[in-house]
């Protein structure tokens, strides 16, 4: 225990013996609200593709995995994708993806990037000219078009933020209404130990995005100016 | 910082800057509208401030409970926390942390934090270069300024003048063209994301019940310098603690909704210490510096409410001084409603801090803003008392202990003189309010001489002693006809 820590708390502490009263009655207690909920599961996956358009997030949805795989692969082939970062195929959750790619010519690649500073930096230099990555997704949020996704083995971050394209793959009943919903959701998935495993979980709401000049929106500054969901009904 | 221009001249240059007016102008109106119309398409838009306010200051109410609880996360976590007591301890810490791994290159995701503690200065004077990454901010370190909006850092600059500096210090060719100019600094930004040993960021949340360090970004650059370098540094303030997740979730909402109008902000980006063991990329080390640096002592004065801000600039776009003279003229760190409270209790050293509560209208614009609705206008008429009082401490709190130093009282000259002569004249006011007949006489005595000295309709200039008052302000010539004499001309010509 540093002396500083001490230090500090001390400070704290007695500092909060004059005013933690007076800062009680200032709180108050209001109760967090209920948003209004949804109607049906179809109205939530109106709702989030409706909400992920508007961000300029674009969407296809998929009646089965097939067809997802199917419309995974055409996407890559229309821009002549043949190097792809993603996370592990297993994660991603899509039946036949390897084959699918292979196929197609397409490699996907495991984005590791871990060990010494040296490593790191060839790591990821490597991986900077790929046109394009894949994800799978944890849980998605209807209201904001929000998606999460939680760090893990085969589960790479640089998979959602380095390439100029990021897919994303969503399963129809991993959209849920509000993020209060989409955190239970995790909650009881992973237990209370969400993080014991993922020192990462990021929620994604679009492209993108700067309006520091002049507050003129602009996509595809630092991390994918294009993204794109595909729903799998299952 | 040592070449600060008087705050009277720095007013007087942003108003005489019609570009900057204009710039202004358009900035804050937009946001503040968006943030209206988002906050107003919630049916549990207010309740859900409410909510904001009562989670923010029960924080602070338990602070030394939650931030010793998040602590204890974090390095349960696999996380390293370091307790700053002040601005030098932290630079120290984040330095001598660069020299132990050999880090000659650091990237930044913005940290109103780091300009507080001038942490780019020390890692520069250590021989490590850090690097803003938001292009606001780097736009604004490559001018070798100050962020002049909490949220919108270049917002005081066109983008003719982003052109001419990008022409200048990148070497590009000079294009006006936004998706350029953006793609330009994407380009410089992203070789140095590649290369960099270490990432600082700010903190916009921290969990206690889990250990998770939330930051809160549009471009995806606090993204970055928390996956590429093999080190992340954090840098947050103690008040920024909130309880628990679902705390976080209603504080996000009303942050991002607040701040520009968003329902939530493209990238929420949740760190719980540092990579795992088998997890294919993200640092392999995490340290949290907890800063102080004066807030332990302002939790413990009649300013406390000012620590539950969640720095999402609503009350500077709402600001009518701010809308006008814009950041810089504030001279601190933190502009705005919410600076002018901040600078005099977190800067005190600043020449003048102590009267930026001046520079406030008093009308509420900011409290109606503030997601959790900190009582502002309350806040500045305290600091202006305590200005006047000098270093008197505040009233209710026990005398004994340590008390945030009522910011010198830099009063000159006019306003001494200006006292005695504040004192007379209320005397001589409630004198006048005592008689009517004595009360029209001095109204009509002043109608009279008010338009004598008014120039196009404008007072601008006071004899002697009203001459100091005079010089900071200006007022519409008086009417010809006073309300009372309208009122009475107006029956008698009712048939």
């Amino acid at each position: 225990m540093s002396a500083e820590r001490e230090q500090m708390l001390q400070s704290i502490r007695s500092s909060l013996s004059r005013t933690r009263a007076t800062l009680m009655a200032l709180a108050g207690d209001a109760v967090a609200p209920l948003a209004p909920g949804p109607g049906s599961a179809a109205e939530m996956i109106e709702r989030f593709a409706s909400e992920w358009t508007r961000l300029s997030g674009t969407c296809s949805r998929c009646p089965d995995e097939a067809a997802a795989t199917a419309a995974l692969v055409d996407l890559l082939r229309a821009r002549s994708v043949t190097r792809l970062l993603g996370w592990r195929p297993e994660q991603i959750g899509l039946a036949g993806l390897e084959d699918a790619l292979r196929a197609a010519g397409i490699e996907l690649h495991d984005a590791v990037a871990r060990g010494r500073p040296d490593e790191r930096v060839a790591a990821v230099r490597a991986f900077e000219a790929y046109p394009a990555s894949v994800s799978g997704v944890d849980v998605a949020v209807a209201t904001t078009g929000t998606l999460m996704l939680r760090s893990g083995h085969g589960r790479g971050r640089l998979a959602s933020l380095l390439a100029p394209l990021h897919i994303a793959v969503v399963r129809a009943s991993d959209v849920v209404w509000t993020l209060e919903a989409a955190y239970e959701h995790q909650r009881r998935r992973h237990g209370d130990e969400l993080f014991a495993e993922a020192s990462n979980l990021i929620f994604i709401s679009g492209p993108s995005r700067t309006g520091d000049i002049e507050m003129v929106l602009t996509v595809g500054v630092h991390g994918p100016g294009e993204v794109h969901c595909i729903i799998v009904e299952d | 910082m040592q070449t600060l221009p008087p705050l009277r001249e720095r007013v007087t240059i942003a108003l005489e800057d019609a570009r900057l007016g204009e710039l202004l102008e358009r900035g804050t109106v937009r946001y503040a509208n968006a943030r209206r119309a988002s906050i107003d398409a919630l049916p549990h838009g207010e309740a859900l401030r409410d909510r904001a306010r009562t989670i923010r200051l029960t924080a602070l109410a338990n602070l030394d409970r939650y931030i010793e609880q998040l602590a204890g996360n974090v390095e349960r976590r696999g996380g390293t926390v370091y307790w700053a007591s002040d601005a030098a301890a932290a630079n120290r810490y984040v330095v001598d942390l660069a020299r132990r791994r050999q880090v000659r290159s650091v990237v930044k995701s913005k940290s109103m934090l780091s300009e507080e503690i001038h942490l780019n200065a020390a890692l520069a004077a250590a021989g490590v270069e850090a690097v803003e990454t938001d292009l606001g901010e780097y736009i604004v370190q490559l001018a070798g300024e100050t962020p002049a909006h909490i949220v919108a850092p270049a917002i005081h600059k066109t983008k003719e003048q982003v052109a001419d500096l990008f022409a200048e210090r990148l070497g590009i060719p000079r294009t006006d063209s936004i998706p350029e100019l953006t793609a330009a600094a994407r380009r410089v930004l992203r070789e140095r994301f590649l290369s960099a040993g270490m990432g600082v960021s700010g903190v916009n949340f921290a969990v206690a019940e889990t250990g998770t360090i939330v930051t809160v970004t549009n471009e995806g650059n606090g993204r970055f310098c928390t996956t590429t370098p093999p080190i992340h540094v954090a840098l947050m303030g103690i008040e920024r603690v909130v309880p628990t997740m679902d705390d976080l979730l209603v504080l996000l909402q009303v942050l991002a909704r607040s701040a520009t109008g968003q329902q939530i902000s493209v990238y929420t980006n949740l760190v719980t210490g540092p990579a795992r063991p088998g997890e294919p990329d993200g640092p392999e080390e995490l340290h949290l510096v907890l800063v102080d640096n004066g807030r332990s002592r302002v939790l413990g004065s009649e300013y406390a409410e000012a620590l539950a801000c969640i720095r999402c600039g609503a009350c500077l776009n709402a600001c009518p001084v701010y809308r006008a003279i814009g950041g810089h003229a504030y001279g601190g760190v933190y502009s705005g409603p919410i600076g002018a409270v901040l600078t005099p209790l977190l800067q005190p050293d600043l020449p003048e801090a102590s009267i930026l509560p001046e520079l406030s209208s008093l009308c509420g614009a900011c409290q109606e803003a503030c997601p959790v609705r900190i009582d502002l206008p309350a806040l500045l008429l305290r600091l202006r008392r305590d200005a006047v009082a000098g270093a008197r401490p505040a009233p209710h709190v026990d005398a004994a202990v340590p008390q945030v130093p009522a910011p010198q009282a830099a009063r000159r000259a006019d306003t001494r003189l200006g006292k005695g002569v504040e004192q007379v004249a209320l005397h001589l006011w409630a004198l006048g309010m005592r008689s009517p007949r004595l009360y029209r006489w001095g109204a009509r005595a002043a109608r009279l001489s008010g338009r004598l000295l008014a120039r196009d309709g404008r007072l601008t200039r006071l004899p002697p002693p009203l001459s100091a008052w005079a010089r900071r302000r200006d007022f519409p010539a008086p009417a010809a006809l006073s309300f009372g004499e309208q009122w009475r001309r107006a029956r008698e010509e009712q048939p």
